[in-house]
């Protein structure tokens, strides 16, 4: 479990982050999501030690990072775009951190082969791709089989596919009970990553819960079709929930598409499609952070 | 212990260690020709080609500055501080690893020197005999590399800009302890004559360990040496600030 409690960091007169608090659960992927400059690296930063907070506390499985027991063995963690020196092979550079955080090496060849990397383990990283770095710098963040995992922007650079692949990995590794904290300036990956959201801007926490709830808290919702389109809104009236009508045989729902699903269960209404609306995603972020977006 | 483990491994890993190993087989190599090569050998022969030798500690600075300052540089101090985040062991794990770099540095240049000089001497009848004064000689080198490296990594891990400790390291060596040298002549004394200050600065005491035979403005030997790992040690106590300090 990672916990933030009042989190602040001040650098002279700027606050990089106010006041924050959020936790992030095992076995969910949390994303912690903001513009460029709302403070997730500071904080992120701040978990695992690698910066003093001025005030409040940033802890990991109960303990600052600097308090665990072998923390290279417990926590993972991708902070920097590109953090290896360029003369070195992806190989040795795992080499190096498995050395120091008192890991077998033979899990160099694993976390290798995990991330798809073993053709290019020898070269020079000077040769890899963003992407390439991407995953050896999130193979170094699983050599050591950690229960918490804090990514910060880990799909930067990445294809569609290595979008997917991340996603895909990060929802194996949530699933075996791993707290998966994952931070992005992109609404859209983070729509596929997260199971929850943190939201921040200027440093502070804007929203947080189930990235469905955020999206029914501004307004939007879940998008349903069914071709008893009438007896649903009636259902849904019963139960004080606000709808809109949506196409002609659909409806934008303010509610979670879990209790949408089960009341149409409940009242054997039949639906074509359920869908958590995502595709105004952009609009409920601009909303939440009050347009000081920048540029992606 | 598997931190300093880390350390070497790092070090063994990039090319500019062995690139600067290499430059120090070749600096020895041309110094031992050049003082065996320029006549007879005097009664202490060993320390004559140890000083010879002894340029190649810069390049012993040089290994330990970039030790700390290549990770201030990738970034990958952060993944080094993940591993180990009690930054004190980083650096302690860092200052040892500087101090066996230094000792390999000071091997290969040993061992190229004996390669160079003792067939050479003995070809021409000088006498170079393998006694005390050889033993003292391997000492000092072993010494003068292993406090140079050091020195580095401790200056590299205040200052943690690569080129600026560079540049403050051989600044200081070059020039600001000679302003300081003829500073102190004028205050205390003449120019030429020996004042009470330059024998106890850093460059000179390093430079002093392997060096400073008939020079008036040096400490020699021993007390050069234990000088000069008082600085190492008080820069030390610095870095541990700095990196403690100074978030990455």
């Amino acid at each position: 479990m990672i916990e933030v409690v009042d989190l602040t960091k001040r650098y002279g007169k700027v606050l990089a982050v106010d006041h924050l608090s959020f936790r992030a659960d095992p076995g969910r992927v949390t994303g912690f999501l903001g513009p460029n400059g709302a403070g997730k690296t500071t904080t992120l930063r701040a978990l695992v030690g690698l910066l003093h907070p001025t005030s409040g506390s940033a802890t990991v499985l109960g303990r600052r990072y600097v308090d665990l027991d072998e923390p290279g063995q417990r926590v993972g963690a991708i902070l920097e775009v590109n953090a290896f020196h360029p003369g070195r092979s992806g190989r040795n550079h795992l080499r190096t951190l498995a050395r120091a955080g008192g890991i077998d090496e033979r899990r160099v060849d694993e976390v290798l082969e995990e991330v798809d990397l073993t053709a290019a383990a020898r070269r020079r990283v000077k040769g890899y791709s963003l992407g390439m770095k991407q995953r050896l710098a999130l193979a170094g963040a699983l050599l050591g089989h950690p229960e918490i995992l804090v990514l910060d922007e880990p799909a930067n650079g990445l294809d569609p596919q290595g979008i997917r692949w991340l996603r895909d990995l990060l929802r194996r590794l949530a699933d075996q009970g791993r707290t998966v904290l994952v931070s992005s300036h992109v609404l859209a990956e983070m729509a596929q990553l997260a199971d929850d959201v943190v939201i921040i801007a200027k440093g502070r926490s804007v929203a947080q819960s189930s990235i469905e709830a955020v999206l029914v808290g501004v307004g939007r919702g879940t998008r349903v079709r069914s071709p008893e389109r009438d007896r649903l809104l009636a259902a849904l009236g019963r139960e004080g929930i606000e709808t809109a009508p949506y196409e002609q045989d659909a409806l934008i729902v303010k509610a979670e598409a879990p209790r949408v699903g089960e009341l149409a269960a409940r009242e054997g209404v039949v639906l074509h499609e359920l869908v958590a609306e995502s595709g105004t995603l952009e609009d409920v972020f601009l909303e939440l952070t009050e347009g000081e977006s920048s540029p992606s | 212990m598997r931190l300093l483990a880390a350390e070497l491994l790092k070090l063994r890993t990039t090319r500019v260690t062995y690139v600067l190993i290499g430059v120090a087989v070749l600096m020895s190599g041309l110094a031992a020709a050049a003082i065996v090569g320029s006549g007879s050998l005097g009664d202490d022969g060993w320390l004559e080609l140890a000083q010879g030798a002894g340029f190649s500690t810069t390049l012993a600075t040089i290994v330990g500055i970039l030790l700390v300052t290549n990770e201030y540089r990738h970034g990958t101090i952060t993944t080094t501080f993940l591993a180990e985040p009690r930054r004190v062991r980083v650096l302690v794990a860092k200052l040892a690893a500087a101090l066996l770099a230094g000792v390999a540095l000071a091997f290969a240049s040993i061992v190229t020197t004996a390669l160079v000089a003792l067939p050479w001497a003995a070809a021409r009848g000088d006498a170079l005999p393998l006694d005390g004064h050889a033993l003292e000689a391997v000492g000092r080198m072993l010494l003068g590399f292993a406090l140079s490296a050091a020195l580095g990594a401790a200056v590299g891990a205040i200052i943690q800009n690569q080129v600026g400790s560079i540049i403050v390291v051989f600044v200081w060596f070059l020039i600001v302890e000679s302003i300081v040298g003829v500073l102190a002549a004028l205050v205390f004394g003449d120019l030429g004559e020996p004042d009470p200050v330059s024998p106890y600065l850093p460059g000179s005491a390093l430079g002093g360990i392997i060096g400073g035979e008939g020079s008036e403005f040096m400490l020699r030997g021993g007390p050069a040496a234990l000088l000069a790992l008082g600085y190492v040690a008080a820069l030390a106590v610095l870095a541990a600030f700095s990196m403690t300090r100074r978030d990455p």
